[in-house]
């Protein structure tokens, strides 16, 4: 997983996102994203094929 | 009416006397009103403090007991909140400038119950800003201090409330816990955190942080006053969608059953994780006094609990960010610089890693839920360091240099991922004084064996008094 740049990130923030976060803020944001790159792409390696999402809608009763 | 000292007294040891009418609640009151008064300004336990509501609740609990209308052990027992908990009439700021002026309509779930129970509020505790961060570094109403050390953390994000029942400003507190908020300030402070199981207690009424992750729970010197306040806040509520409707066993009760031959299994991969010298140590002696009292100590290893750190991340990230985002389009300056940051991680968080975060949830639910088929607690320390400096923000571990808030949660976040329950009590002193904290994770709803064993470990090994304000 290639980390984000700050151009990207701040890209997202102003197409997307709309919070307008300054430069010095996205320099900030984009090292600590960077350090959880390695252990969020172990998560998206995990096999879980038999494994369900634990957020279920459920209709409730009136 | 008869002397107490609310530096010695626990809700358990007041209650009797109380109801015995030997104890006056307008006395207590006023006698925590007094060191609120003379040590507030120093120690920054609270935001708001309640002297007229809190002295009115008192006479008319005095005058009921009186009158023989004794409502049962929290009648007249002086208690704080988190500032995040809504209290009907009284400001609630959770900690941050953009709720400053927030005054709520109606009380959350919790604080009704309490108050039916007879419990007295002294005050609204002061917070790491919207509960995001685990040190209670706060910059709009200063950081709390910790009574053991006031150089030093209470940790986070409960702070107040730990300091308020640390520095016997009140008797008992209601924190929340999404990574560890409860039981990181207990642990820091000496005193005992209780995250009960997802859905045991309604978080209605409480500013969210993350909503799968948020758990409220009670704050106390004791386990056995810990019991008492849980019982008081336990039961469904239809206004929390995550509220579970069971039945309600007698947590008090509980905790006089043998604990001989319960297995608790000692978490091998936070046991050999880098610490702070002193709180490997600790763990082991903490783990022959449970075997002194007959139960039956082992390793167990749980190797995917190295994913519980990432999935907690994105969940907290996505949710928090989610809540956040209107005030994050409008009033993004008002929040501290580390929230303001810490919330934006939440705008570059994928949907499917989101979801890819849920589904390892379940993994880890279920690695844990192995784990306690063959035992009937876990053993953990709670934290892997003692209070830091307030200034410090990063900390020499394993020969780096690491910051300190993703250590703090090091230890506790994984089970809020899973829902476990996870009581945090005293586990001894570090070579420099200050307390070290061990974590004992339940069954889901199973409190009941998690208190007995904490109430009978405390029982049998004394923590030292806690630290005078003067």
């Amino acid at each position: 997983m290639k980390p984000l740049s700050e151009e990207t990130l701040s890209r997202i923030d102003q197409e997307l996102a709309g919070v307008g976060f300054s430069r010095q803020e996205l320099q900030q944001i984009a090292p600590q994203i960077g350090a959880w790159m390695g252990e969020v792409a172990a998560l998206e390696e995990l096999e879980l094929s038999e494994v369900e999402p634990s957020l279920t809608y459920f209709p409730e009763p009136l | 009416m008869a002397a107490f000292n609310l530096q010695e007294e626990s809700i358990a040891s007041l209650a009797p006397r109380i109801a015995k009418k030997e104890v006056s609640p307008v006395e207590m009151v006023h006698a925590c009103l007094e060191r609120i008064e003379a040590h507030n300004g120093r120690v920054k336990a609270f935001i708001t403090v309640c002297s007229e509501h809190a002295i009115e609740a008192a006479r008319s609990a005095e005058a009921e007991i009186s009158a023989g209308r004794y409502r049962g052990p929290l009648h007249g027992i002086p208690i704080s909140f988190k500032d995040l908990v809504a209290t009907q009439g009284i400001r609630t700021t959770a900690g941050s400038k953009i709720l400053a002026n927030w005054i709520p309509e109606a009380d959350a779930t919790i604080v009704q119950r309490l108050k039916e129970a007879g419990a007295i509020m002294v005050g609204k505790a002061n917070q790491h800003e919207f509960a995001y961060g685990p040190t209670g570094v706060n910059p709009h109403y200063g950081t709390a201090q910790n009574p053991w050390d006031t150089a030093r953390i209470p940790g986070g994000s409960s702070s107040g409330s730990g300091v308020s029942v640390a520095g016997s400003l009140c008797l008992g507190s209601i924190g929340t816990d999404s990574g560890g908020s409860v039981r990181i300030p207990a642990s820091l402070l000496g005193i005992v955190g209780l995250k009960p199981t997802y859905g045991l207690v309604s978080c209605q009424g409480i500013i969210p942080l993350a909503w799968s992750l948020d758990h409220a729970g009670p704050m106390t010197r004791t386990v056995a006053d810990a019991a008492l306040m849980l019982q008081a806040i336990v039961g469904y509520d239809p206004h929390d969608p995550a509220s579970r409707n069971r039945a309600i066993p007698d947590y008090f009760q509980a905790l006089q059953g043998d604990v001989k031959g319960l297995r608790v299994g000692l978490v091998k991969e936070y046991l050999d994780s880098p610490m702070e010298e002193g709180i490997k140590d600790a763990t082991k002696a903490f783990v022959k006094q449970l075997e002194s009292l007959g139960t039956q100590v082992e390793e167990v290893s749980l190797p995917q609990l190295k994913y519980a750190s990432a999935v907690s991340f994105l969940i907290m990230a996505s949710e928090s960010m989610t809540y956040h985002r209107a005030y994050m389009k409008e009033r993004a300056a008002e929040y501290g610089q580390d929230i303001r940051i810490r919330l934006g991680l939440g705008q570059f968080v994928l949907a499917t890693q989101y979801i890819q975060a849920q589904r390892v949830r379940r993994v880890l639910y279920r690695h844990i839920q192995g784990a306690l088929e063959r035992f009937d607690l876990l053993l953990t320390p709670a934290l892997p360091i003692t209070a830091p400096r307030i200034e410090e923000r990063e900390i020499r571990m394993g020969g780096k240099s690491i910051d300190v808030r993703p250590v703090l949660t090091r230890f506790t976040r994984s089970f809020n991922v899973t829902g476990h329950p996870a009581l945090s009590l005293p586990g001894g002193l570090s070579p420099s004084g200050l307390p070290i904290g061990m974590q004992l994770i339940g069954r889901p709803f199973g409190e009941e064996t998690l208190l007995r064993l904490g109430h009978a470990y405390q029982e049998a090994f004394p923590f030292p008094s806690l630290p005078s304000l003067a």
